[in-house]
């Protein structure tokens, strides 16, 4: 099966660590073929950033993401450069406190920047957001991502990392359940 | 025309390609001057000779190196510093000496030459001065004085030249001497000096080009120029930098001397510095 | 040095690790779009390795210190881009002359001039072909795939030091910033060239020995006082600038090329065993035609591919062959018509080119299109 992914947000929202992430579980832990891309507007910080994954169990050739199974989105901008990318069928994830999306598709609002508020750190609502992808999408093995999530991290910010993670699953849960 | 003169040996043949005279510089040019110096300083260095190597760029001066029987690089035009950073960081054993001309090493390579002069990398630079690009007809370069003729200023160098040690002392270099190619032993040990000194060495050369530079300006030969720079040259140990422009004026004086030496941390040194860390990374 | 294993990294950092492990010790480049990051690994790494990293002031300079470093005996590599290359050639030239190994990586991005920094192309191919002046011959590689950034990597420094030629990896803005799964053999199991070099106190020693086509080459330092020099030489390495001369090194240096071109050339054949028409490509644009081929041949549509992983030498018998077979040859390439051009010259059946002015690569139903138009 093939999943194609995209993570668009500003620069410094951690878009591509969030990308980067699920597509090193994958690869590494899950066994699958990835292929990870990355862009940026041409600002040092604060321009668009956008992080492609392609995830396959076979050997990928053309490597662009053009049109995204799956679009999450951390900014507004992120949603404008990107709302007429996704595919038919496709799901969107989004910040809910950042970006209000106008769509059909089917969309999950999840609040990760109050909720990395409140575990105490902004900077984690990328992982709350991954946490939540991985409820909502299953492509990647919690195991997996724990794992390649406890490797890019810097040192001491593990435990914070791991329980941002976590309220992202249970945030899917609730979200997702409700949706279905 | 006359046969060139040869000599059947020389005590500085032991360093030479013997096998490539006579070399293709003019009668006056002071290139041979800086061979021999060059030669015997390495002599006197009590480093062994297969650690020698010499490296140029291209011009008369460019040529240098294929006339030394060391390991030799001729390079491209201005390039032989940068050449010569990789050759001594590959294998810092070697003694490394750059020898090439004011057009190679401060015009087209001028670049090379002060970064590799900030950097304070232990290369020894024999910048042989003679005001000129003789091989390719006597065109003005970046150190022609001002005013003078040239075949591409024939009404006189309205460009301003470098002053090249205050050039030097300003980009970093901790060894700077200057000396014309009059001043033998003096210009030898400050080749030597250079062998010795830990950081980057700028040994001007300054050198009569009769054909490209002298005939066209105040010296009608060769004897002129090595008169001026008998009569003219003034002995200085701490002279203001900023003062040592040349002009080749008969009328001005040309300062020489061992002008600066500084203890600065080198760059193999100021690299063990930073990097005693061997760190983990991520793959 | 990476172990065996698999690893998620990006092309440019597998290209710097490739390098080490196929025994590179030097490093000099100058930072660019989009191939810095292989400045940034070498900058610690070679540290880690024992070898010698340098920021040089420019492109030129890098190119310079590259050549001085493999005279002194160091695998040396650089890396840049399209401008950077155009700075290097003066000097790639003169690795050429000296016969000095160097690998030197261009990561191409959108030109002419500055271009599209961030943006991908396939425009060097020329470039890195003919653009020093004079006559002479470059290996360049072609990876496709961050695999391959790894692969052909060992590949490009084996080949600099077993035919002492300067050697490109032509990778491209994609495959550079993409990460990807690479595995890693066991280091053992990876074959590693080393240059020939003379004897220490070898008398009768000829740097230039007309009689081999690669003679073995004197490091610095060793006592064979060799004179290394741009200039047209005769066999110990002395100026010999005349015709006779020029012609005597000119030709051993263009054979030493063209008599082992059956062990530099590398090409994929995909799908092509009962091809009507034949797609040539390379690199990044050669993994959209293989979308497009398989999309093809799922409609029935007799197309393949011969995909280039070296790019020069051109391989002038396969590219005959190839047009003996097939009914029609498609060039895709990501600049306007490179590579299309010495197809054209070997092939004996029509060639077509499908270009693109850059940036991005052709989406494979672009390709698909394409296929069903020349088929028609």
């Amino acid at each position: 099966m093939r999943y194609k992914v995209r993570v668009a947000g500003q620069g410094g929202q951690g878009a591509i660590t969030l990308a980067y992430t699920i597509g090193r579980a994958s690869a590494l832990y899950n066994n699958k073929h990835v292929v990870f891309t990355e862009a940026y507007g041409p600002e040092i910080t604060g321009g668009f950033a956008r992080g492609d994954l392609i995830i396959d169990d076979i050997e990928i050739e053309y490597p662009m993401v053009d049109q995204p199974d799956i679009l999450v989105v951390l900014s507004e901008e992120g949603w404008e450069m990107n709302s007429d990318k996704l595919a038919e069928g496709g799901t969107l994830i989004y910040e809910n406190f950042l970006v209000n999306p106008e769509t059909d598709a089917t969309k999950f609002g999840i609040p990760a920047v109050q909720e990395a508020e409140n575990i105490g750190k902004k900077v984690v609502a990328n992982v709350i957001l991954m946490g939540a992808f991985q409820e909502l999408t299953d492509i990647v093995s919690k195991e997996s991502l724990e794992k390649a999530l406890l490797e890019i991290v810097p040192k001491g910010t593990e435990e914070l990392n791991l329980k941002a993670l976590r309220r992202g699953y249970e945030l899917g849960k609730e979200i997702g359940g409700k949706k279905k | 025309m006359k046969p060139p003169i040869t000599v059947e040996r020389h005590p500085r043949d032991k360093l030479l390609r013997v096998d490539r005279l006579p070399h293709i510089w003019c009668p006056g040019c002071g290139l041979g001057k800086v061979i021999s110096a060059y030669s015997k300083a390495i002599d006197n260095s009590g480093i062994e000779r297969n650690k020698h190597v010499v490296v140029s760029g291209i011009g008369c001066s460019g040529r240098a190196s294929g006339y030394l029987d060391l390991d030799s690089y001729h390079t491209t035009h201005g390039r032989p510093i940068a050449f010569a950073t990789g050759l001594k960081l590959a294998n810092p054993e070697l003694q490394v000496t750059v020898i090439s001309g004011d057009g190679d090493l401060s015009t087209i390579g001028g670049n090379h030459l002060i970064h590799a002069a900030r950097r304070n990398i232990n290369l020894n630079v024999i910048l042989v001065n003679n005001f000129i690009y003789g091989m390719t007809g006597g065109q003005a370069s970046a150190t022609t004085p001002y005013g003078a003729k040239t075949s591409t200023t024939t009404k006189g160098n309205y460009d301003h030249p470098f002053n090249l040690p205050f050039l030097m002392r300003a980009a970093g270099a901790t060894h700077i001497a200057r000396w014309t190619v009059l001043h033998h032993v003096q210009l030898q040990e400050s080749i030597e000096k250079a062998f010795q000194h830990d950081g980057f060495s700028f040994v001007e050369a300054l050198s009569p080009c009769p054909k490209g530079f002298g005939k066209k300006n105040s010296f009608r030969n060769a004897i002129d120029t090595m008169h001026y720079f008998e009569q003219r040259s003034e002995l200085e140990e701490n002279p203001e930098l900023t003062q040592l422009e040349i002009d080749m004026d008969p009328k001005s004086d040309v300062i020489v001397g061992e002008f600066f030496a500084e203890e600065k941390m080198p760059y193999f040194d100021s690299k063990d510095r930073f990097f005693h860390y061997i760190g983990g990374h991520q793959a | 040095m990476l172990e065996e294993g698999t690893y998620f990294m990006k092309g440019n950092h597998v290209i710097a690790e490739a390098a080490i492990i196929a025994g590179c010790r030097f490093f000099g480049a100058y930072p660019i779009t989009p191939a810095s990051p292989i400045a940034e690994r070498m900058s610690y790494r070679l540290f880690e390795e024992g070898g010698e990293f340098i920021q040089m002031e420019d492109e030129i300079a890098s190119m310079a210190a590259i050549i001085g470093a493999s005279c002194a005996g160091a695998k040396s590599m650089t890396a840049t881009s399209g401008p950077g290359v155009s700075l290097m050639l003066e000097n790639i030239g003169l690795a050429y002359m000296m016969e000095a190994p160097v690998v030197i990586v261009d990561v191409m991005r959108g030109g002419p001039s500055t271009g599209m920094p961030t943006l991908t192309s396939q425009g060097d191919i020329n470039q890195v072909r003919w653009g020093s002046h004079g006559d002479y011959d470059v290996i360049a590689y072609c990876p496709s795939t961050v695999q391959e950034c790894f692969d052909l990597t060992i590949k490009a420094f084996n080949a600099a030091e077993k035919y002492r030629v300067p050697v490109f990896i032509m990778a491209d803005q994609i495959l550079g910033l993409m990460t990807s799964n690479v595995k890693v053999p066991r280091l053992r199991d990876i074959k590693i060239v080393d240059r020939e070099t003379p004897m220490d106190g070898d008398d009768t020693y000829q740097p230039y020995d007309s009689s081999t086509l690669v003679p073995p080459m004197a490091i610095a330092g060793h006592g064979h006082h060799v004179l290394m020099t741009g200039l047209t030489h005769d066999e110990r390495g002395y100026p010999a600038t005349n015709p006779e001369g020029q012609e005597k090194l000119m030709s051993r240096l263009k054979r030493k090329i063209y008599e082992n071109i059956d062990d530099i050339v590398e090409l994929e054949e995909f799908m092509l065993e009962d091809a009507e028409l034949a797609i040539v490509a390379y690199g990044s644009e050669a993994r959209s035609v293989r979308e497009a081929i398989k999309q093809a041949r799922e409609k029935g549509l007799k197309v393949g591919m011969l995909r280039f992983k070296t790019i020069w030498p051109f391989p002038e018998r396969q590219v005959n062959e190839l047009s003996r077979r097939v009914k029609k040859i498609m060039v895709a390439e990501v600049n306007l018509g490179q590579l299309v051009h010495p197809v054209r010259e070997y092939a004996v059946c029509e060639v077509v080119a499908l270009t693109h002015s850059g940036g991005a690569l052709h989406p494979p139903a672009e390709v698909l299109r394409r296929i069903e138009e020349e088929m028609k």
